[in-house]
């Protein structure tokens, strides 16, 4: 393996970001936004995208401060070595069992969809083998598979293109019915979605051209933004907010209805192309606190602490009960991932104050 | 890499595609029966009556089509007591045609019994709904004797098919009927066929309200709702002879265009606290059938064609009235204007009884004709 196997470029960082946010989340956040906003979801997506945009440029302005180091270091410098242990640790655990959870989503998906009879640790390893392969050579080749996105949501939108006469503009108005405190509530529960941003501090020491950095994370967090924005809209304008709200996969849904002479069931041609993106999720997630474990721990030789983190994400996954209590769990970590984001605002104030370890300094 | 290595990855790669197969979830082509058609209609004791037909491919036996026919609580009850009696796994993923009795319409519950097919992510979403006048299980039996039509499910899905382009049926399919269904102030309208002599019939469309069927229409209404609801792409209408003279034939004739391009606009407004509604619809019409001598007497075949379509344009209007009169009284809005008002009239919508105002509601259509070709007769 080449030593520079994690060192990417500003662009190939964004791309990162984008794949971890887009992929899972998205499956099910209309109906759950059609529930607290009715048709006004895509407003609360959109301004949860805006909204979390400082947090963007906050955490970007943390990483730049101690551009040499990881996060995982920046916590040692700010924190002290026993408090920057329990906060490593906690940080690695917040990753494996996002890595655990998204894992166990995406087996469900394909279960539900396509493969119904197959069990499910089964289908664990086989789609894990892939990230398995991959996380071995490190973030720039998985930035580059991650590439896909800029592939995947085209395909999306195109479709959507495709569908518009399937689609009532009526199902949403009037705009803005829902009132303030709704829209307030569905930012909040939007906010998960833009989960990913907390990776940048990990990352940052690893990219080369970094003077570009908050340019790219700024585009890459729009693209999200939007992406998530028209994939709420078009889903209430095809089903209307009373189908919505009793829907569990809207997206997968949409794409049964088109009516194509060439393809009888277009959806299964999305199957093929969304799994990747969901498995790239996980896989950014599962190197993140592999590489968050290295940093710590100081690991020299990586063979026998990679089998063991592997296995051991691979077991958590299968703990959940079924798909309803891992969207449960998994609900649940986004408030912690919240509670990363405020750590790590505070953790960039904080370093105004305690400035050991910035950069220059 | 030594030798070995190298020699135990291959052996181990060739392996994998011996043994990743995935068994579990493989489905043998020649084992299952794809349901192409399902009849439900309501039994003599109160349960579903779903017959299926379920082609046959590879055996050669007498009938190309497998067809059972059970009594049971659900889709799936019955799709299980099929299994009991076919030798092959009856599945649903490729059903075209979901066909309800319309007794069992007018009763309702057919968005309770379609839902196993937006619930299972193999079945086939895009089915049509049909309304069926008689019994769906009839229909399906004597389709299968037919001697001049294909296997009985390509027949159906050819004849919706072309009478959808033709606006003559709506293009509900399960996924429509179920949008439709959930959607305050819009109401599902589905196909209606019949079972004849010698084939099944498209009679016209079957309205509904509240989730039951309340009313029907024949193909000629149901080609002008199909423009109220915007939706219509091409139709032949035909229009009882106007203007009968004592030279003219004593028999009944018509006047036949095809008519194109129905473009809808729609206003709707509350006045004196009551729904009003204005359905303006301009048609392009090709003539195809009329009468020697369409050129009257002052010879001016540019006023001729004026006189014909101002006529045209007030038989169409009152057709267009007639129909929009009978969707009240029976109290079903496929167009959706409670949908309208709902997005538009926000406040309306929150203090009134949509249901019950709609049957009230001031309605007017005006419908306007421009036929832009008339053939190589004057």
């Amino acid at each position: 393996m080449s030593k520079d196997k994690n060192k990417i470029t500003s662009k190939q960082l964004a791309t990162l970001i984008i794949s971890s946010q887009i992929g899972v989340g998205i499956l099910t956040l209309p109906p759950v936004l059609a529930e607290k906003t009715g048709h006004d979801g895509w407003i609360a997506v959109l301004l949860s995208g805006i909204a979390s945009l400082p947090v963007v440029v906050i955490i970007v302005i943390l990483a730049r401060r101690y551009k040499d180091k990881s996060l995982v270091k920046i916590n040692y410098c700010l924190y002290g070595t026993y408090l920057g242990h329990i906060l490593n640790f906690v940080f690695i655990i917040y990753l494996s069992a996002v890595t655990s959870l998204i894992l166990r989503i995406f087996v469900e998906v394909i279960k539900i969809n396509v493969l119904r009879v197959t069990p499910g640790e089964v289908i664990t390893l086989f789609n894990f083998l892939p990230a398995i392969y991959m996380a071995r050579y490190g973030f720039k080749a998985i930035a580059r598979f991650a590439n896909e996105v800029y592939l995947i949501v085209p395909i999306v939108l195109l479709y959507f293109f495709s569908i518009t006469k399937e689609m009532r503009l009526t199902y949403l108005m009037p705009i803005g019915d829902a009132g303030i405190v709704p829209i307030m509530k569905g930012i909040f529960v939007a906010l998960p979605m833009f989960l990913g941003i907390e990776l940048i501090p990990l990352m940052y020491s690893k990219v080369k051209d970094n003077s570009k950095t908050l340019k790219y994370v700024i585009l890459g967090h729009t693209y999200s933004t939007l992406f998530f924005t028209i994939v709420v809209a078009v889903s209430t304008l095809v089903y209307g907010e009373t189908l919505l709200k009793i829907i569990s996969f809207p997206l997968f849904l949409v794409f049964r209805i088109y009516k194509s002479t060439l393809f009888e069931r277009v959806d299964l041609f999305f199957n093929a192309i969304w799994l990747p993106a969901m498995g790239t999720t996980s896989l950014v997630y599962y190197y993140s606190g592999f590489y968050s474990i290295k940093e710590m721990f100081q690991v020299k030789k990586e063979r026998w602490p990679f089998v063991i983190y592997t296995a051991a994400i691979m077991l958590a996954s299968r703990v959940p009960e079924d798909y309803a209590h891992t969207q449960k769990l998994l609900g649940l970590l986004g408030y912690l991932g919240m509670g990363m984001f405020v750590f790590l605002i505070f953790s960039t104030i904080f370093s105004f104050i305690n400035k050991r370890g910035v950069a220059g300094k | 890499m030594s030798k070995l290595k190298m020699v135990c990855r291959a052996a181990f790669i060739s392996l994998s595609a011996l043994f990743l197969t995935g068994c579990w979830d493989q489905r043998i082509f020649e084992e299952v029966g794809f349901t192409l058609q399902m009849g439900i209609e309501k039994s003599e004791d109160g349960e579903l009556t779903i017959t299926r037909v379920a082609p046959v491919l590879v055996d050669q036996i007498g009938r190309n089509v497998e067809f059972i026919s059970d009594n049971g609580g659900s889709v799936r009850d019955t799709a299980e007591k099929a299994n009991r009696i076919s030798p092959r796994t009856i599945e649903g993923g490729k059903v075209q045609q979901v066909l309800f009795s319309q007794s069992l319409a007018s009763e309702g519950g057919l968005q309770d019994i379609l839902e196993n097919f937006e619930r299972d992510a193999v079945a086939n979403v895009l089915a049509y709904v049909v309304v069926v006048e008689g019994s769906p299980k009839e229909l399906i039996e004597a389709s299968l004797e037919f001697k001049d039509k294909p296997r009985t499910s390509i027949y159906l899905s050819h004849l919706l098919d072309k009478n959808v382009k033709g606006s003559y049926a709506p293009e509900t399919r399960i996924y429509r009927y179920n949008i439709d269904g959930f959607s305050p102030g819009i109401d599902p309208i589905t196909p209606l066929i019949k079972l004849e002599k010698d084939g099944i019939r498209i009679t016209g469309a079957a309205l509904f309200s509240g989730g039951k069927m309340v009313g029907k229409i024949d193909t000629q209404q149901t080609v002008l709702m199909i423009a109220m609801k915007n939706e219509m792409k091409e139709a032949r209408y035909q229009f009882g002879r106007i203007n009968n003279t004592e030279k003219e034939s004593k028999f009944k004739t018509q006047l036949s265009v095809t008519l194109s391009r129905g473009k809808r606009k729609i206003d709707i407004s509350i006045k004196d606290g009551k729904p009003t509604v204005n359905i303006q619809i301009k048609f392009a019409a090709t003539l195809d059938e009329d009468k020697w001598a369409c050129v009257g007497e002052t010879g001016d075949q540019k006023e001729e064609e004026e006189k014909l379509e101002e006529e045209l344009s007030k038989l169409l209007t009152k057709d267009c009235k007639e129909v929009i009169e009978y969707a009240q009284k029976v109290g079903s809005d496929p167009i959706g204007i409670g949908n309208l008002f709902r997005a538009k009239h926000r406040d309306y919508w929150k203090n009134s009884n949509w249901e019950e105002d709609y049957r009230y509601a001031n309605i007017k259509v005006e419908a306007k004709l421009d036929i832009t070709q008339y053939g190589v007769i004057k």
